[in-house]
């Protein structure tokens, strides 16, 4: 089963999709909606058996170690994400499969076998989503402290992944962070250099990582108009070091017949049935100690979080949520990653309804 | 009058007139030998023989995937679409990227047995092994035996190279007898 394509991220449509967090309870959402999201095993095989035969490019994992309280205790249940990718490989055909690995808590000589070890069960679709930890309650849990140089480290952790593909030979590294002898790791991955890799700083340090390091950064913004100021930024630090990244959003989908269905269906979830206490935790957590948002969205933007955990609100019929993806490509965003309040109830009819428009507003071709 | 032995062109008429062939477009990959993936584009590829399967391809001694090409080693010869102008010219040296960093551009794949870098999605690549290397002044002759054919998009528009700039070929219009 040798595949012949370029990798779904490297394929023809104008602006990809992904779907988020499907991994973790609840997904994005902090609601005590019945329906919510129970990231259960089977709800993942469905949700990406969906994605996969729509075509949608990426399943893109959160990693977390610890929930935000709350009724339900969200996110607390979630699977970690290089089993959870390997085991969606095989179930799969076609979409990309990203892990989410901590770079403090996970060796990166670990990490280049266990992400090589996806790459060839899925035939060459991993994807490697690193992220530096911002939580002090998670990250404690492993005795790790929040560090102050974490892309410093960041960088070390990919200069030794890389090394354990690009060498025939054992190697011995000597960083400020890893002291490490005779490295071997075998085999390399699929994908050459690597897998595709991503990230999603929104700080400068972290950016200029992503910009030397990463092919896709994520970026949240507040208003679709402000979006452009991101992109111009992350550009202008990818030019610099002779790299293209591409730059996606995230955004938190509810697709209804009329627009009426949809708010009422959001403010349903995301304010009338909230996890009140779990959304205070998580903005009050996400404020303090993770630069991940424009500070203006905490103050204004409560709903968002209980939504789609900050992320940008795709809410309304399938006419209206293509106009917003129009507008969000114009800004020059490659794609989305999306999240949804049930990817197994909500994805069919996304699939069904919105796909077949983005192809007529030219954003897809397939 | 005997003719001069060293009789010449010279280099600026061969190459304004070099300008006039049409070069399909390929990547040379292979790993270098400390198992890093080095790649080049290149238009000098013909076919050799049949029997044995067998091409070659003129490679320029500084290159860095000269070191590559001894004796037994592995390489793929990959075959453009026009879609992957923009690999052409990452390789070729046109967009200032080095190394490895290379390889972003397009989807490469380290074959199943030799770890050959394969570009997904091109018209054909070629997995051989190097038969035999002829050395010409500035240049390389690799011979490469070739041991797999990878059919991966064999139907999608050639990349041509002509007249210094990329190029796809197209059928010429039916004639009628």
């Amino acid at each position: 089963m040798t595949r012949t394509q370029a990798h779904p991220l490297k394929g023809p449509n104008k602006f990809k999709l992904g779907v988020f967090s499907a991994n973790a309870d609840g997904g994005l959402a902090i609601t005590d909606v019945p329906e919510r999201w129970r990231a259960g095993w089977d709800d993942n095989l469905n949700a990406a058996g969906i994605a996969d035969r729509a075509g949608i490019e990426f399943f893109l994992p959160i990693a977390r170690w610890k929930g935000f309280g709350g009724k339900n205790r969200v996110r607390e249940w979630s699977f970690e994400t290089f089993t959870w990718a390997a085991g969606l490989a095989s179930a799969t055909t076609n979409i990309a499969l990203f892990m989410t690995v901590h770079v403090p808590l996970v060796h990166p000589v670990y990490a280049a076998k266990a992400l090589a070890t996806v790459d060839h069960i899925s035939h060459g679709r991993a994807g490697l989503n690193m992220v530096c930890g911002w939580n002090p309650a998670e990250l404690g849990m492993f005795g790790v402290g929040v560090g102050n140089d974490a892309y410093g480290q960041a960088a070390e952790w990919i200069d030794i992944l890389q090394k354990c593909y690009g060498t025939n030979q054992p190697f011995d590294f000597e960083g400020k962070y890893y002291q490490l002898k005779e490295v071997v790791s075998r085999p390399a991955s699929l994908q050459i250099p690597r897998p595709v890799t991503m990230n999603a700083a929104f700080g400068g340090p972290g950016r200029d990582f992503a910009a030397k390091n990463c092919d896709y950064l994520f970026s949240t913004f507040t208003d679709i108009e402000d979006g452009r100021r991101h992109v111009e930024d992350i550009r202008a630090r990818s030019r610099a070091q002779s790299r293209d990244v591409g730059i996606y959003t995230v955004c938190h989908v509810v697709a209804r017949e009329t627009q009426k269905e949809a708010d009422d269906y959001y403010e349903y979830y995301a304010t009338s049935r909230a996890d009140h206490a779990a959304v205070d935790d998580h903005m009050s957590k996400k404020k303090e100690f993770a630069n991940s948002h424009d500070p203006r969205a905490f103050d204004l933007y409560r709903k968002r979080f209980a939504g789609g955990a900050g992320s940008y609100p795709l809410v309304g019929t399938p006419e209206k949520i293509v106009d917003d993806m129009l507008a969000i490509s114009k800004e020059g965003y490659a794609g989305a990653a999306l999240s949804f309040v049930n990817y197994t109830y909500d994805l069919p009819y996304f699939c069904d309804r919105v796909l077949p428009l983005m192809k007529q507003a030219g954003l897809r071709v397939t | 009058m005997a003719a001069p032995a060293t009789k010449s062109a010279g280099s600026a008429p061969f190459k304004l007139g070099m300008r006039a062939l049409v070069g399909g477009v390929t990547v040379i990959g292979a790993n270098d030998p400390s198992g890093s993936a080095v790649g080049l584009t290149a238009t000098a590829v013909s076919s050799l023989s049949v029997e044995p399967p067998s091409l070659l391809v003129c490679i320029n001694r500084r290159t860095a995937i000269a070191g590559a090409l001894v004796q037994g080693a592995a390489f793929s010869v990959n075959v453009l679409t026009s879609a992957q102008a923009d690999v052409a010219r990452a390789f070729g040296g046109q967009l200032e990227i080095t190394g490895t960093d290379r390889f972003g551009f397009g989807t490469w794949h380290r074959s199943a047995d030799r770890e050959v870098p394969l570009l997904l999605g091109c018209r054909v690549a070629f997995e051989c092994e190097v038969a035999h290397v002829h050395d010409w002044q500035t240049h390389h002759i690799v011979i490469g035996r070739v041991l797999d054919v990878h059919f991966f998009n064999p139907d999608a528009p050639p990349l041509a190279y002509a007249d210094g700039e990329y190029q796809t070929a197209v059928p010429l219009p039916q004639t009628r007898s």
